[in-house]
């Protein structure tokens, strides 16, 4: 019985030992994160959040190869101020909230272009179209919370475009009506907890 | 000198001239004072919308004669007939539960049936939703009142509370659900109606008042 036991601990100490250290996982921050876009109309700029999306982030600079970014927006949480509108966006002539509820993002290699510069490639997939995207981002670095010295918090920026046509967002039908552009400028700011 | 009986059916005559014109009044609205989320929409989606919004205009106007029609108005009593407007009082209750239920069904089938997200600034919707269920209800209990076994007086004292209660709450949906009232003429129209109901709910809570208290003296 003893040594059964002992056999089951070194095996246990041997196994946390050579198991690969993963980079620090983070926690959303709702309150001071936001996923933001802006679309032309005709010659305007319509702007609009989704604030309903989660992700799961493993972050450490030093540790590219395991680091990695889960994104999931649930569009039906589009909102550009206009209940009508995000209703209309929400519908099968836009997102098809129903048929496809979220849009996500799964990263498959992130690269340091230098300085707080890196880029994320992977898969955004939105509706039935998965494309391969290269984002680029900016990593603001690792601090300690000013509110909780325990804590540890990350920021990361992003912009991108997304072309809302190749995704299926849309037929073209407004493009083509000069009314609403197909190219979607997109504005990711996150901040991250760690420990506390 | 025209003689009191032919003024009296110059006014009925008058009044459903005007009736007549307040219904396609309503049902035009949406079609020449078109509200932005029609400029979304094509084809069957937007006949859908329009014809949707112009039921729900109607069955509006239709709940203004319902109070029109209870005001006890002496001269619709003698040229009418009270068996009359109490059968066109029934008549268009149930046309107006019938335009109520229309009404979202067309509207949400524009919008390929995408419900509202339980949000506050949905409240115009949510209130629509209530008046969905409150209008079909305040009209079932009244057609099949004796068969749900509810004595007249406790139903009248309900219908006269739920029947205001809900052409008040019909308005304010019909305002702040759509910019369309943002237009002039549409505008007005509605503040107008508005106003005719609480003058003929004035008069009817005044004689209501007056009538028991004479019989009260008596």
């Amino acid at each position: 019985m003893k040594r059964i036991l002992f056999v089951l601990v070194t095996g246990a100490f041997l196994a946390a030992a050579t198991a690969p250290s993963w980079a620090k996982e983070w926690q959303l921050d709702m309150s001071h994160s936001v996923v933001k876009f802006g679309v032309t109309h005709i010659f305007s700029t319509v702007y609009g959040t989704f604030s309903d999306y989660e992700a799961e982030i493993r972050f450490d600079p030093e540790r590219l190869d395991q680091s990695s970014f889960d994104f999931t927006v649930r569009v039906k949480s589009i909102n550009t101020g206009v209940g009508k509108r995000d209703n209309h966006l929400r519908s099968a002539d836009f997102f098809d909230a129903a048929a496809y509820p979220v849009m996500r993002f799964q990263s498959a290699k992130i690269t340091h272009k230098g300085g707080k510069n890196y880029v994320v490639t992977g898969v955004m997939t939105l509706k039935k179209t998965a494309v391969n995207m290269d984002i680029p981002f900016v990593f603001h670095g690792i601090a300690p919370s000013p509110f909780n010295k325990r804590q540890a918090v990350a920021g990361f920026d992003t912009e991108f475009t997304l072309d809302r046509l190749a995704f299926g967002v849309g037929s073209g039908k407004f493009y083509d009506m000069g009314v609403v552009g197909k190219e979607v400028d997109v504005t990711i700011s996150v901040e991250a907890t760690n420990g506390g | 000198m025209v003689s009191g009986h032919v003024l009296q059916k110059i006014m009925v005559a008058a009044l459903a001239v005007l009736a007549a014109a307040g219904i396609a009044g309503a049902a035009a609205i949406p079609f020449f004072f078109e509200s932005q989320s029609l400029y979304y929409k094509f084809g069957t989606d937007k006949a859908l919308l329009q014809w949707g919004k112009a039921a729900g205009l109607v069955a509006l106007v239709l709940m203004v004669y319902q109070v029109l029609l209870v005001s006890r108005f002496s001269f619709l009593e003698k040229q009418v007939s009270l068996k009359r407007l109490f059968a066109l009082h029934k008549g268009g209750g149930i046309l107006i539960t019938l335009l109520v239920v229309l009404h979202p069904v067309m509207i949400l089938g524009a919008e390929g049936f995408v419900l509202f997200p339980l949000e506050r600034r949905y409240w115009p919707e949510f209130l629509g939703v209530f008046l969905v269920f409150a209008i079909p209800g305040i009209a079932a209990v009244s057609v099949w009142r004796a068969k749900l076994k509810i004595a007249f007086k406790p139903w009248q004292a309900l219908h006269r509370i739920g029947t205001p209660l809900v052409t008040g709450l019909a308005f304010v949906h019909a305002f702040y659900v759509s910019e369309t009232f943002g237009f002039r003429i549409p505008g007005t129209g509605l503040f107008l109606a508005a106003a005719v109901v609480l003058a003929l709910l004035a008069r009817i809570y005044i004689r209501r008042l007056y009538s028991r208290q004479f019989k009260r003296r008596q």
